[in-house]
Parts: C-alpha cells; structure tokens; sequence
C-alpha cells in the first residue's frame, strides 16, 4: 500500500472518529444536565475542559503527531487545511450563537454557570467536528 | 468567471490514476478528484506542481471560462 493510500484509508477513519466524537459529546451533555458533579471544579469538570482541549488541538492542528512527516503533510494538504479553516470558523459562529441562545434562555428558565459552560464548548467543538467529518467525508 | 480545467483528460491522457497523480504532487487523492470536478482550486504552488507533474503548462490544465 502506497502513503497516498493509507493517508487516504487514515483520512476516512478520522472522519467517522471525529463524527463519533461529536456524537458522544453532544449525549454527554444530554444526559449529564443538571448534574452538579460533572460540571463542579472537581476531577470530572477538569476531565472535561482537558477532553474538549485535546480536541480543540486535534482540530486546530490535524493531529497525527506519531506520523511520519510525508503522511502528515498528505494528510494535512491544502484541501484538508481550507476545511480544518471552515470548519473551525464554523465552530466559532457556533459558540457565538450558542452562547447568545444560553443567554436567552436563562432569562425564562435557569442554567447553571458549569451547564452553560458545557452547552457551549461541546456544541461549538461538535459543530466543528461534524463540520470537518462532512467536508473530508463529501468528496472522498 | 468560472475556472475550467482539463486535469482529468491529461491524467488519463498518461494512463495516471488520482493516487499515482497524488503521490507525484505529494497531495491526498481526495484533492486530486476535489480539483477534477472543479470543487476545489488549488493553490498556484500545486496548479505548477501538477503542470510539471503531468509534463505541461499550468494553462494547458486551467483556463477561465469566455463569457
């Protein structure tokens, strides 16, 4: 198997990885609401922000570090770096617009500071996520 | 003005596939068919790397379209 080709088969992968990252974040919120201990400064609200900044750096950076330098640069190659860029532009129009819809809806119902917290940085990272997994995904 | 290209008939031309294509410019093979179907344009850096690639001018693969 040539580099192009396991650059290809990896480029896959990482598309239905991030989707499935985005999707598990996204539940995690779901279910954990409410929950004061998930979204406490304790061990579990410290796991989160680490969870959501790794993953920040995956997006920000493509990731691969373990790669050699031939198959990341193919797999970071122009088409994927304009997508990394949309998508995260993405994210953030995401973020702004989350955090404008928590703040709407904390003048009828009450979120808490560490829900809102949550709310906003999974569902802009997952819009990214899933951003990135549709333009790689599309034109494979 | 839209960007016309002739990568796939010079490709073929060559009997390249998109992955021996691919690997001769040192990008995925999602880019090559991204710039085929005229989705993506490439960079003047990779639009002169495929031009030395397939043996031709840049113009010869990309051209704009006349109104």
């Amino acid at each position: 198997m040539t580099e192009v080709e396991r650059a290809d088969r990896m480029s896959r992968g990482g598309v239905y990885i991030k989707a499935l990252a985005a999707a598990v974040l996204l539940l995690n919120v779901w279910l954990q609401y409410g929950d004061a201990e998930y979204s406490a400064a304790g061990p579990r609200g410290g796991s989160w922000l680490v969870l959501i900044g790794l993953w920040v750096v995956v997006l920000w950076t493509g990731g691969g570090f373990m790669l050699s330098r031939r198959l990341r640069s193919l797999l970071n190659d122009e088409l994927s770096l304009q997508n990394r860029s949309r998508a995260l532009a993405f994210g953030f129009y995401a973020a702004l617009a989350l955090a404008m819809l928590v703040y709407v809806a904390n003048w009828y119902v009450p979120v808490a500071t560490g829900d809102a917290m949550k709310i906003v940085s999974a569902g802009a990272l997952s819009a990214a996520l899933l951003c990135y997994a549709w333009l790689e995904w599309r034109w494979r | 003005m839209a960007l016309l290209n002739r990568l796939k008939d010079l490709r073929g031309e060559r009997d390249l596939t998109q992955a021996a294509l691919a690997d001769l410019v040192g990008v995925s093979r999602k880019t090559i068919n991204t710039v085929e179907n005229g989705v993506f344009v490439p960079s003047t850096i990779l639009a002169l790397k495929l031009a030395r690639a397939l043996g031709c001018t840049v113009e010869a693969i990309f051209s704009l379209e006349e109104e």
